[in-house]
């Protein structure tokens, strides 16, 4: 049984269901929705024995054999379907008591929560990153105007984003931002603009499903004018084996890795995403990474069978 | 100078700077996070400066760190409009993954899985470390309207690396051990039953005289030249 969470809209999770259910495998979609009537009992040391409880059905959780979670903030979900305060408690209470099972239990996970977290910082991502040898953009975190000055008068281009896995649009410093860091809530993040072409790698298990994304743009997920060009393209070996690697030693199953290749040949490394929205990258090429992603929850083998 | 990140209404932080002394330890809090003057790069990792007690701070001054906090929460952020509390939380999260990642100083505990004091930030994978690794542990039964609180603790042991500070038999203060190696954790505090099972642990044990001055040597421990020299 591979279980699927998140909303019944969301385009990966609906290619990767119907990949599955086009092999014939049995799935459960928790659905967050319907989350209301749900619920779920699990020992807080992990172990056999948990259940899931989907309205009027009720799902040994040992026969899961893995699970593909992509919740949205499950408190956003009920304020859209504006349920009342005691049933959004009840609902996050559902969601943190699952999200704790994932955590837990043997099954494959994609991907395990405390694996997604590195996505919360992202100069500490390029650092996990460095140490397996990728190279990364001069970074610095600052709220000292002249510190920004400085970098900038080096670096000659830098552009500012968040340093959280908070989506933000990435823009290139000009006089008022910096002026801005005169009162800072928080230090900002800077990076020397690096030119190139910028390419998005899906990993796979062991698969990595490569695209170039041509665009304008200084953040090429918000055109001026045109989207951008997506185009399936081929990484050289050396860059796929690190990417495998980095997504392995970052415990993702599955990673939308986002590079830069500039006009000299280097490889540089932004961010690995661990929930990705593939299916954009995959509509525009045909790159099947939604049934390379069910076929490998179609592999797992449930660990509660066969004892 | 040690740096203990947390509150700014601890009082155990207090408690610790006090018997440190304001010259060796110093408080870093949400404003010293949102004040200007932090400056954290690649360009010249060496070079950085941070903020605390209120002033900058050379990161070349830093001897070691105490982290107090599992991550920065947006109702901390009284001083920032309503607005920009969650961004900015999440903002100041990130720059301390970071940094107390990659700083060349002991730091207790460094971040791990989405934390800031690794390596667990809520108490059910504790348990299930200690149950891998053979420990015995209480677990209970948890739904969407049932979340079991731990039974109040028979023992308590706080280790700090190899010292460990609290009144336990032997198998307790071992157990303890094998659950600070098995999680990779330095600092820590275990709760056990009178039967001698995990029911609970963290990675905050209480600042009493003794687990500061464990902290303490295991920041300021002699330097290896010092040892030679003593020998």
């Amino acid at each position: 049984m591979i279980l699927l969470w998140g909303v019944s809209e969301d385009g990966p999770l609906r290619a990767v269901r119907a990949a599955l259910e086009a092999r014939g495998v049995d799935t459960v979609f928790v659905d967050q929705f319907d989350a209301e009537g749900f619920d779920c009992r699990i020992a807080t040391a992990g172990g056999d024995g948990g259940r899931l409880r989907l309205g009027a059905g009720e799902l040994d959780l040992d026969t899961v054999s893995a699970v593909y979670l992509r919740p949205y903030p499950g408190r956003r979900v009920m304020e859209l379907m504006e349920v009342e305060a005691a049933a959004a408690d009840r609902v996050e209470r559902f969601e943190d008591a699952l999200l704790q099972w994932t955590e837990l239990t043997p099954a494959l996970v994609v991907n395990r929560p405390s694996a997604m977290a590195s996505n919360g910082s992202k100069p500490l991502q390029a650092h996990l990153a460095e140490r397996l040898g990728f190279a990364t953009p001069p970074t610095l975190l600052t709220s000292d105007r002249d510190a920004a000055a400085a970098f900038w008068a080096k670096h000659g281009a830098v552009i500012y984003k968040s340093a959280s896995g908070v989506r933000s649009r990435v823009a290139q410093l000009d006089a008022v931002v910096l002026d801005r860091l005169c009162a800072p809530a928080c230090p900002i993040q800077l990076q020397a603009r690096i030119e190139g072409v910028d390419w998005r790698a899906h990993v796979v298990g062991d698969e990595v499903f490569a695209c170039t994304v041509e665009s304008d743009a200084v953040d090429y997920r918000y055109p001026e004018a045109d989207g951008p060009r997506i185009t399936a393209a081929t990484l050289p070996s050396a860059v796929a084996d690190q990417c495998l690697a980095l997504a392995r030693s970052l415990g993702f199953v599955l990673s939308g890795i986002d590079l830069r290749r500039t006009p000299d040949g280097r490889w540089i490394f932004f961010e690995a995403n661990p929930s990705p929205g593939f299916t954009y990258y995959e509509d525009a090429t045909g790159a099947p990474i939604s049934t390379a992603l069910a076929d490998l929850l179609a592999r797992a083998e449930a660990p509660g069978l066969g004892r | 100078m040690l740096i203990v990140v947390g509150g700014a209404r601890d009082a155990q932080i207090d408690r610790l700077i006090r018997r440190l002394g304001p010259d060796r330890a110093v408080r870093m809090d949400v404003t010293d996070l949102s004040a200007t003057g932090w400056r954290l790069g690649t360009d010249d990792r060496g070079d950085g400066v941070v903020v605390a007690g209120g002033r900058p701070l050379p990161v070349a001054q830093v001897s070691g760190v105490l982290v107090r906090r599992l991550a920065i929460y947006p109702q901390e952020l009284t001083h920032v409009h309503e607005d920009d509390r969650a961004y900015v939380a999440a903002e100041l999260t990130a720059m301390l993954m970071w940094w107390l990642t990659v700083l060349e100083v002991p730091v207790l505990n460094r971040p791990a899985r989405g934390v800031l004091c690794g390596p667990f930030g809520r108490p059910e994978p504790w348990l299930a470390l200690g149950a891998q690794l053979g420990l015995a542990v209480v677990s209970e039964t948890r739904t969407r309207d049932l979340r079991p609180a731990p039974a109040p603790p028979h023992w308590t042991v706080s280790l700090v690396g190899d010292a460990a500070i609290g009144t336990a038999p032997r198998n307790v203060i071992a157990a303890a051990r094998r659950l600070a190696r098995g999680a990779g954790a330095t600092v820590l505090q275990a709760a056990f039953d009178a039967e001698g099972r995990l029911t609970a642990a963290d990675s905050f044990p209480p600042l009493d005289e003794p687990v500061i001055d464990a902290i303490a040597a295991r920041v300021w421990k002699p330097a290896p030249r010092a040892l030679l020299a003593a020998s």
